[in-house]
């Protein structure tokens, strides 16, 4: 069972340390023509599936499956305690042995298709990965409901092999909503994982409507495979690996020689490098876990009691979105078909508002509740910022071979990001020498583990999604507001209302995939500039990082913080007011976000 | 039924499938239940091939891309380089091959009401270019999935990079690609024009697509019923065809009005690029398309031709 274990790492490692080197090697053959890679793109876009499915187990080996809470499982009675855990995990098992069984029925319906990926490697042997991944997750979860060795491995096998033989019998039966829905809502109580709760709702929806499972996990695979998908692991991998090494820390006495070592400055610093960081990392909460073990510190110094640095590192790890190259801002640009060098300019400024906004109205500059320091804390100093900024010379360039790489056209952004991350790993290794073989492997595997985890969670949500578009349900919102909202400024209201429910109930990517094909043409019948309406999105999307039931920042700082979800949930919420002003905002004001690139362009 | 399409809400095809669902909603009776995932709503056109197999889709407006995920010899209709002249070929050799390929696509399990088509593929770039060797020196948009495709350029001295369709506009601002095939109507609704603002007037290749629906959902229907649905297709292919073209003139209009370079090669040029397909149809035979297809429209033309004559 142990070497079985390990093998989730391997693989999910060697596919996402593939997905950095095949672009790479395709950047570099790309003036020899003739030669290359077959199928490049694709096979990058495939590795990304092994690294979704095997990063899920690890991530369930970890205890990083992200899930509401713990419910009842942090209840006092070890009683209720253990029937919660063994409900919540027995019940992701059954849920991921029906996701098994749908993914299966995906998988059978490929093989009449007879795909070839690359050298001889048919499609459906990749998709299969889907079925397998679900049903090892299910084992894996399953066996968590005992303590005991036999036990475990019977209930492992028995739960998910009961999912997946009831999915399997009703696959074109018509099932009521109401008692799927009521068991998954227990579930998610009793702190079963976010993906099994989101598939097993994308069932049940699908199953009530007597349409075939197979959609979900087709979705699943759609995400994954999706063309600029494979730049989020490898910038995230690139942040990771800033993360793991020094860099944080020269950054971090980069800001804090610029602002000073005081309250203010503090929250300055932190705040923009929360931002810098997660224009790397994606919105996907990793910045919480790189910079959170950093910066608290430094605030608590500063004066900061516990809870506000918690809730400004929390809060201030989801404005980076709008800053390039964050995966989001490249996923709107392609989606709504804007340049995405205009995108990164335009981001730039509303990213800074955001920021000023967080400060301000957030709070965080206020002297109430926070102690003065008994030392004199370190002022401003441009000298130490300028050696400062020297030794953090290599980190500061970074964002340039990213941003610089794609908008030179030497790179599609999959390449580029896949150049950020060798230049992380380069750097980190070569210049500083504070990244060895030991440091890389664990890079690798929290990277895999962290979007393992993501990329189950958005494949679910596009199953769903995919549901609300398959019962024409935004159109028929789009049409109704078409009709409701009389003017430009309403529309605008509305919208930044919607997305925040949106943004806090799905997944960033799987709201821009799904929500900005039907709600940018609205946009523009009321005179708003695609380019502006993308900052809009990306702002109010934001605050959906901070807003249970699908806040990623939540979960992530909670898990770092070793904090209730609910104590976390309930600081965050002047940030969630600021971040909505400042949003507002922007939408008032397009010039905020369109003077930049048209100045420039 | 659920039909999927890449095209857009509003768009003529968007309009056709409408027609041909009211046809098929008056035949089936009450609760007949008839919708349209227009823009691609369902994905791309593997995805909608994907959900067609599940059956979350019933049927689908395709092009050339999607049905060949379905039967492979459809390509011969689309891939084959400066092999169609003019809509009277490729119409002439489709109604002829019409019956053997509903067949192939009957084996499938999936039966086809209506043949379309989109326009032909041209090539836009950012600087002007007139002879085949002018684009010697350009980087292309490729398909991501078409290797075959990749490699028959490559082996001609061209140099393809490969790309999915989102990244086609990015990559022709950054410079990442300078050329891309791709129909008037596409150029118009990607803007691709606004950057690469050159059009060689050639017919490369048409887009052809036609509108399927599973073998499934089909035997489900009453043979009345399969009759109206028959017969509204039938219709609004005849539709999607002549108006598509009509369209398609209209697209190029519009971008020259907004600064899109029209050119059209001499005869010697044109020779040149007859040369160059010449050399490209023992590649694409038996490779991006099966020989006895490609044979087959091959003899076809030829009889169009002489008769012709
Ligand atoms: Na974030
Ligand atoms: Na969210």
């Amino acid at each position: 069972m142990r070497r079985l274990l390990s093998i989730d790492e391997v693989i999910a490692s060697t596919a996402l340390a593939l997905m950095t080197l095949i672009p790479l090697v395709e950047i570099a053959l790309r003036p020899l023509h003739g030669k290359g890679i077959d199928n490049a793109a694709l096979l990058v876009q495939h590795l990304g599936l092994a690294l979704a499915m095997f990063g899920a187990l690890l991530a369930e080996r970890g205890g990083h499956l992200t899930s509401l809470g713990n419910g009842f499982a942090t209840s006092r009675n070890p009683v209720v305690r253990a029937a919660s855990t063994a409900f919540a995990k027995g019940s992701a098992a059954v849920l991921c042995g029906m996701l098994g069984s749908a993914s299966w029925s995906f998988v059978a319906s490929e093989l009449e298709a007879g795909r070839e990926l690359a050298y001889g490697i048919p499609v459906w042997g990749v998709q299969a990965l889907m079925p397998a991944g679900f049903l090892l997750l299910g084992l894996k979860l399953g066996s968590r409901c005992s303590r005991y060795r036999i036990a475990s491995l019977l209930l492992g096998v028995a739960l998910t092999a009961g999912g997946f033989a009831f999915a399997r019998h009703f696959d074109d039966a018509t099932l009521p909503l109401a008692p799927l829905a009521l068991w998954l809502v227990l579930a998610l109580l009793a702190g079963a994982p976010i993906f099994a709760i989101l598939g097993g709702l994308a069932l049940a929806l699908f199953w009530s409507e007597g349409q075939p499972l197979a959609s979900v996990p087709l979705s699943h695979y759609q995400i994954t495979v999706n063309p600029s998908l494979p730049a989020l692991p490898l910038f995230t991998l690139a942040g990771l690996v800033f993360a793991r090494s020094g860099a944080a820390g020269r950054l971090g006495a980069l800001f804090t020689a610029c602002f000073g070592g005081g309250a203010t400055g503090t929250a300055i610093a932190a705040a923009l490098l929360c931002s810098f960081f997660t224009a790397f990392t994606g919105g996907s909460g990793v910045t919480i876990l790189a910079l959170g073990g950093l910066l608290l510190p430094l605030l608590r110094d500063a004066g900061f009691p516990e809870r506000k640095g918690i809730s400004l590192v929390t809060s201030a790890s989801a404005l980076g979105v709008l800053l390039a190259p964050s995966a989001p801002l490249i996923m709107y640009a392609i989606i709504a078909r804007v340049p995405i060098n205009t995108m990164f300019l335009a981001g730039i400024v509303p990213a800074l508002v955001m920021v000023a906004f967080l400060l301000l109205i957030g709070g965080y500059l206020r002297r109430g509740g926070i102690a003065t320091a008994d030392t004199e804390r370190p002022r401003p100093d441009a000298r130490a910022a300028l050696s400062a900024a020297w030794a953090a010379r290599w980190e500061i360039l970074a964002p340039l071979v990213a941003i610089g790489s794609l908008v030179s056209g030497v790179a599609t952004p999959t390449e580029s990001a896949a150049l950020t991350a060798a230049y992380a790993i380069l750097t980190q290794a070569i210049a500083h020498r504070e990244l060895d073989w030991a440091l890389l492997r664990r890079c690798l595997a929290d990277c895999a583990q962290v979007i393992g985890g993501v990329m189950l969670i958005l494949g679910m949500a596009l199953g769903l999604t995919n549901y609300l578009v398959d019962a024409g349900i935004p159109d028929a919102a789009v049409e109704w507001v078409q009709q409701a909202l009389p003017n430009k400024f309403a529309f605008l209201v509305a919208l930044n209302v919607f997305l925040f429910l949106a943004g806090a109930l799905m997944e960033i990517y799987a709201a821009i995939v799904v929500l900005v094909p039907l709600l940018l043409p609205v946009a523009i019948s009321y005179g708003i500039d695609p380019v502006h309406f993308g900052v809009i999105f990306l702002a109010v999307m934001e605050m959906g990082f901070l807003c249970p039931p699908a806040g990623m920042n939540i979960f992530f700082a909670s898990a770092m913080f070793a904090k209730p979800i609910r104590e976390v949930a309930v600081s965050v919420l002047p940030a969630l007011l600021a971040i909505f002003l400042g949003a507002l905002a922007i939408s008032w004001l397009p010039w905020l976000a369109t003077g930049l690139p048209g100045w420039l362009g | 039924l659920r039909i999927g399409t890449l095209a857009p809400k509003n768009s003529l095809y968007h309009r056709q499938l409408m027609e041909v669902g009211e046809a098929w909603r008056n035949a089936q009776g009450d609760g007949a239940k008839y919708v349209i995932y227009p823009d691609g709503a369902q994905g791309g056109e593997t995805d909608m091939a994907r959900r067609m197999r599940i059956g979350q889709l019933q049927g689908a407006l395709l092009s050339v891309v999607g049905l060949r995920e379905i039967e492979p010899s459809i390509a011969a209709l689309q891939n084959m380089p400066l092999l169609f002249r003019s809509w009277e070929e490729v119409d002439y050799v489709r109604e002829k091959m019409r019956a053997s390929m509903e067949k192939k696509f009957l084996d499938k399990g999936f039966v086809v009401l209506a043949w379309g088509d989109a326009g032909w593929v041209r090539f836009f770039s950012k600087e002007p270019a007139l002879r085949p060797d002018d684009y010697k020196k350009m980087k292309f948009f490729a398909w991501a999935g078409e290797s075959e495709q990749q490699e028959i350029m490559k082996s001609l001295g061209y140099t393809p990079v490969p790309l999915e369709t989102s990244d086609i506009l990015p990559s022709i601002q950054t410079g990442m690609i300078n050329a891309v095939p791709a129909t008037p109507y596409f150029a118009l609704a990607s803007q691709v024009y606004n950057t690469a603002p050159h059009m060689l007037d050639i017919n490369w290749a048409p887009i052809v697509g036609a509108l399927v629906v599973t073998e499934k959902s089909w035997d489900e229907m009453s043979p009345a019923t399969q009759e109206a649905l028959r017969s509204a297709g039938a219709k609004a292919g005849l539709q999607m065809r002549t108006k598509a073209r009509q369209e398609v003139d209209e697209a190029v209009e519009a971008m020259k009005k907004r600064g899109l370079q029209v050119h059209k090669p001499n005869a010697e040029q044109r020779k040149e690029w007859n040369d160059l397909a010449d050399k490209l149809y023992p590649r694409i035979r038996g490779k991006m398309v099966p020989a006895d297809t490609f044979d087959e429209v091959f003899a076809l033309l030829k009889a169009y031709r002489a008769g012709k004559r």
